[in-house]
This record gives structure tokens, sequence and C-alpha cells, in this order.
């Protein structure tokens, strides 16, 4: 199956902010992918861009293969995407059963199984005037908004954002659910990097309007390590030459040592990415130390990792 | 001296705090614990699953021929990605542990784990509680013993040299 | 539901609209009452006042000679002053808001997320806008059809349709501007009033310059006195309001939200 989303290049300039200065981006069908980066890294602008919401100014970027910004095509394409802002901002004069009935009519594909099945889980009254709704409880409208089109691609910008834990996982298990049963794509963009790993297969982390890092997220993860080594005497100054991008800090008699796969080469993360981390392990035995630790992981080292500055 | 059930060690799952997120599955007879798994232990969900599978087996809590739940309600409950439940049923069937039947569901091999590797296992069980309690008579504490087993197992020997 | 959105935006502006305009213009009817007892009075003392031939002099003498009549009266206040002076004003005030100003408020993302073209968006944004106006501009001279009788006096169905007609297309133009600034800014101020600048600046500069003449088709003066309708004035109004509305289509359709 071909990517549902696809960027090449992609660039996008407001007045005088680069808000993406070519961006590479794939996602596959069926994936959930979170897409990581730092507030204004340019996460909504790819967003708007790809739903045809602003013109790009170079560069590619296709939704189903198509592009997002001819007007019959790009109704097209809206017609099988869900997207939820960031913001969940909906009309705040109608009631949740009126914006139901208003959105319903756009989506001949509206699915009224899942509507009656939403709209008793979320236990939303639809008497209700969405001016007066919590923000969980607005969320939970637009959520219902999203997965009841028949929709082949769920769009959503930060889809817990401001939500207590409990709600926050009702959200993450509506997605889960939905990708199972619907076999749809999801592509969402997060800050909480637990949640993008609990049910992310595929990351991609931008920095500054570009792709730093993307790929299936197990192949992303055996390709770092943490190795802590400690010395009798002060840790040595250690240069790593076994390929990859190293960060190495010294305090005493530590030495902490991350690495990552080779900088400038492709953001691409594959399989054979991980054999780099060994090679590192092997030579930093050579340097003798009392001991060595290897620990795993997590996402939000590799995130800070990644889009930290050079120092 | 009477054995203590031991505290699991399998890298990643996080038994305390987990008790609202232990999950009982009734399928047919069968009664089988899973926890959620932990996103941020570094540890690929799929390879928790695998494990916790593969204890399962080895405590007798699933037996050969039992039926596994099946991979979309198995994600939905435990909040999880589809796709990772099913890659962590494609590994355990790679490896023998499960048969994957078309349109049945998962099953536990035949083959997976007799009497015997269960005996087996209690006995090495039994060895793994004397290390622990040498060790820790010389001071070293569980942390530290798990740090061990685990730069052992990694394949590097400690102080860089060869023993 | 697109139509029934908009419907949703604007009506109690429309509904105040209407309310204000047809007011104004039926409660007219009871002025020409008490200028009627004034007119004694005014005739009985024009002798001893020498009125100058000067322009404003003119335009004095001339609105007290129309108000004598009621056909005349009601042309000059209801028609000429309240219908068309106030009315720029609420045509101004329909066609502002729109999709711009969603975005000050957020859900313009999910409108444009919507699977509809943004020129279908803003049809049915300015097609309800412009139903109301029509709307308003009819009501409100037929309101002066059903009151006159009250005070004993006759306003014809035929010249209400006119008016209300050259109301109407006067009026689109000052909505079409509004709407077409209201694509360029999207706070809720600065189309209202710079388009109630330049009506000013319209009204003002006609008196220089004749061609201008929009509120004299708006006002129907022509048919007023010569009994034909401003076909001229009323196709290029026309005109000029279909190309602001295209206008307006195109440069949302470009633009990056």
């Amino acid at each position: 199956m071909s990517d549902v989303i696809e960027t090449a290049g992609l660039w996008k300039v407001y007045e005088d902010v680069e808000a993406l200065q070519g961006l590479d981006l794939r996602v596959p069908q069926g994936s959930i992918f979170g897409f990581l980066g730092r507030n204004g890294a340019g996460k909504t602008t790819t967003i708007k861009v790809l739903l045809g919401m602003a013109r790009p100014t170079r560069g590619e970027a296709r939704v189903f293969g198509q592009s997002p910004f001819d007007a019959q095509s790009g109704v097209d394409i809206r017609r099988r995407v869900a997207f939820v802002s960031d913001e969940k901002d909906l009309y705040d004069y109608m009631t949740v059963g009126e914006i139901i009935a208003f959105t319903r009519s756009f989506y001949p594909r509206w699915r009224n199984d899942l509507e009656q099945q939403y709209l008793r889980k979320f236990e939303l009254a639809p008497g209700r005037v969405i001016r007066g709704l919590s923000r969980g409880t607005r969320t939970k409208v637009a959520l219902l908004l999203a997965l009841c089109r028949g929709a082949e691609l769920l769009m959503l910008d930060e889809p817990t954002s401001g939500l207590d834990p409990a709600m926050a996982e009702d959200v993450l298990q509506s997605l889960v659910a939905h990708v199972g049963r619907e076999a749809s794509t999801v592509f969402f963009s997060s800050h909480q990097l637990s949640e993008v790993e609990q049910i992310a297969d595929h990351v991609a982390i931008i920095e500054s309007g570009q792709t730093v890092v993307s790929g299936p997220l197990d192949e992303l993860r055996a390709q770092y390590q943490r190795i802590e080594l400690v010395f009798e005497g002060d840790a040595p100054d250690i240069r790593v030459h076994a390929p990859g991008k190293h960060r190495v800090r010294r305090k005493g008699r530590v030495l902490t040592v991350l690495t990552g796969p080779p900088k400038g080469g492709p953001s691409q993360v594959n399989a054979a990415g991980s054999s780099h981390a060994t090679a590192v392990v092997e030579e930093l035995r050579g340097y003798r130390p009392t001991s060595i630790d290897v620990t795993p992981v997590t996402l939000k080292d590799i995130f800070l990792e990644s889009v930290k500055t050079e120092e | 001296m009477r054995r203590q059930a031991p505290e699991s060690t399998h890298a990643g799952f996080n038994t305390t705090g987990t008790l609202t997120a232990v999950l009982l599955y009734y399928i047919s007879s069968t009664v089988v614990i899973l926890l959620k798994p932990n996103p941020s232990s570094g540890v690929p969900i799929y390879l928790q699953l695998m494990e916790q599978v593969k204890h399962a087996i080895e405590t007798g809590a699933l037996k050969p021929g039992e039926q596994l739940p099946s991979i979309r309600p198995l994600a939905e409950e435990l909040v999880i990605n589809p796709n990772t439940v099913a890659k962590a049923y494609r590994e355990l069937e790679h490896e023998g542990v499960i048969e994957l039947r078309q349109g049945a569901g998962a099953f536990v091999s035949a083959g997976a784990a007799t009497k015997k590797d269960a005996e087996r296992l209690q006995a090495a069980q039994g060895l793994v509680a004397q290390g622990i309690e040498r060790l820790r008579a010389r001071g070293i504490t569980d942390e530290e013993i798990r740090r061990l087993v685990e730069a052992e197992l990694a394949g590097i020997r400690m102080g860089g040299r060869r023993e | 539901m697109l139509w029934h959105k908009a419907w949703l935006e604007t009506r109690w502006r429309f509904i105040i609209a209407l309310l204000i305009l047809t007011m104004m213009a039926g409660s007219s009817v009871y002025g020409f009452i008490a200028t009627q007892r004034l007119l004694p009075v005014l005739n009985a003392n024009s002798g001893s006042v020498t009125v100058e031939a000067t322009g404003l002099g003119e335009a004095i003498r001339e609105a007290i000679e129309l108000q004598k009549t009621f056909r005349g009266f009601v042309w000059y206040q209801a028609i000429r002053q309240n219908l068309t002076q106030m009315g720029v004003f609420f045509a101004i005030l329909l066609g502002c808001g729109g999709l711009l100003s969603e975005s000050t408020k957020g859900s313009a993302l999910f409108t444009l997320a919507l699977p509809v073209t943004r020129k279908r968006l803003f049809g049915a944004r300015a097609g309800t806008g412009l139903a109301q106006w029509f709307a308003i501009a009819m009501v409100a001279p037929l309101s002066i059809v059903l009151l006159a009788p009250s005070i004993g006096e006759r306003f014809s169905i035929v010249d209400a349709l006119a008016h209300g007609l050259c109301v109407f297309v006067g009026g689109a133009v000052f909505f079409s501007l509004a709407s077409f600034l209201s694509t360029l800014f999207g706070d809720v101020w600065r189309p209202l009033l710079i388009a109630i600048g330049i009506a000013c600046a319209i009204a003002l500069a006609s008196f220089a310059a004749p061609q201008l003449a929009i509120f004299s088709v708006m006002n129907g003066e022509s048919y007023f006195r010569y009994g034909t309708l401003p076909w001229t004035g009323l196709l290029v109004s026309a005109v000029l309001a279909m190309a602001l509305l295209y206008s307006a289509a195109e440069t949302l359709e470009r633009r990056d939200f």
C-alpha cells in the first residue's frame, strides 16, 4: 500500500517566518504515526498544508497521492480525512446535536452506529450548547465528529492536551479501537511522549521545519543506547570513533555516552542502524572501565537528543 | 529454606502501581492476567508482551492448546497499537511458542512448554534465588543485582576483562 | 447545511436590522400627520421669507414642496432618509463577518477541514446575506403600504416594490463591499468602519461629481420623479456588486490560514 501522506522538500514561508524548511515525511497506510517536535517546530503548519488550508511556498505534498491545493482533489481528500485541531474549536452557538447533524450532512459515509456508540461512551448530551462545555467534553465532541465520518485518515493536533489522565486514556483507547476496527491511519502530533510510545508504531521528529528523525519506532529505539562507564580515576576525555552521533558527558569518574545514528546520514531509520550501537560498546570496552552499564533509551531521550541545538 | 515468590524482574513491567491496570480475561475457562506494558521503560512494547506470554506459559497460567486474547480486543484493553500486538504474536509464532490459526485466533503451541520445561525452570529459579541471596549477603542491593544480570546478558564482561 | 450555519451566525443581526428599518419606514407614515399640521404655518410665513436660489435654499424649498403630498413625504423621509441612508449602514453590517472572522474565534479550521470548496463556503455566506438584505429592502416599503390606510392615505404596492428593488440593488453594492473587506481583515471593526468611511466619502463626493449617483439609484429618484426605474444605474450597481463579490471569493481562495 502506498503512503497515505507524502511530503518532499516542503517549504512554507509566512511573511518572514520560515515555518517549514524542506520537510520530508512519509506516513504508511494503517500506521499510528506520532509527529513530534518542539513548539514552533512546524507541526501545525504541516497539518494545515496537508489539508489545503495553507499553500506551500515550495516542494511537494500529497495525501492519498493527490494534491490538497487543487480545488477538486482538495475536496476529495477532505472527504476522506478527519481533522481535530489543537484548540478543538467548534461552533459555540450550536448544540452538540446540531453540530453532529451539520457535520453529518457533508459525509456520505457517516457511521450512524458509531455516532450512537460514542454518544453513549463519551456521555454526551445532544441538547447542550457547545459554548458551555468544558475542554474535556469539547474534545470528546470533536473526537466523535472525527471518528464517525468514515474517514480513512485521522489527523489530530495534540489530541490529549489539557485533558486529565483518565480522559486522555479514553481518547487513546478510542483511537486504538478505531484503527483496529476501521483499518484507518492515524497521524497525530503530541507533546506527551509516553503516549506516543504507547500507541504509535511510527514516529517523526521535526525541528525548525525539517525532519530530523523518522521511521518505525522499534527500529528507531534500536539505534540509540545509553552507556555508563565508571573508571577508577577520573574519566578520560574520550572521542568515540565508531560511526554515529555520540554525546559524551564526563562527571568525575563517570562517563556517559549516548549513541545515535550517524549525523547527516539518512534520517530514515532502518534495521541496519542497530549495528552502530554494538560497535560503540566494543570501542568503549577498550578503555578499561571498572564497570559498564547499558540502559535502554526512552523516546524522551531520543527526542531531547534530536532537537537540542549543538553545543 | 522457604523461598519467597520473587518479584518480577522482567525488564519494563511496573508491577507496583498497576493494580488498576490489572485486567482479567475470561476466555472459555482460561483466566489470563496481562499487565499494561510500560511505554516509557525503553523496552519495546511488543517485547514486553512476548515476555508476558512466555512467562504465563512457563508458570502454567497459559496451557498448551489454550487460546490467547484476540489482537483487536487485547489492543483496545491495553490501549496499545493493534500492529504491536500483531507483531508480538507473529514473533511468538516464529519462535514456535504459539500458533496462529486462520480465522480462529492465537493458541499456545502444544510443544510450547511441557511439564518438564516447567520443572526445569523451577529448578533454575532455585539457582537464581540462591545466587541472589549470596549477593545480598555481600551487601549488593537488588537494583545493582538487576543491572549486573542485564549487563551480563548483554554480553559485556565486567571490568573490561575476560573471565 | 452551510446556509443554515450562515443563518445561525447572522440571524440576530438580520432581525434587528429588519425591525429597525421597518419600524422607521412604517412610523414615518405617522410623521406625515405632524407635517400636515406644520404646513399651514409654513405657508402663512413663506411670503415674508425670501428663500435664496442657492443650492441649499433650493433644497429646503424642494423639501417643503415634496412633503406636502403623502407620496412625496414617503419618498423624502422613508425612502431617501431611512432606507437609503440608514439602509447603507445595515447593508454593510450584514456583509461583515464570514470565514476570516471565524479564524479569530478558532472554528475556521474546523470549517476549512470540511469537504467543500472555499467558493462554496463564501457563496453560502454571501447568498444568505443577500437574501436577508432583499427581505429587508422589500418588507420596509411594503409596511408603508400596510400602514398608510390607517391615516387615510394610500401608498401603491407597485411603488413599494419599485423602491424596494432600487434599495436592494443599491444597498447590495455596499453589502458586497463589506463582504470583500471582510476577506481582507479578520477583525470585526475594520471592514465595518472602512466601508462606512467609503460610503460617507461617496456621499460627499457626489455633490461634486454627480456620476457617483449610487445613492440616487438606491433611493429610486428617477422612478419617483419621472416614473421610470434607473435602469442604467441599477445595471451598473449590479455589476459592481458582483465584481466585488467575485473579488472577495478569489481573495478567500488564495488566503493562507
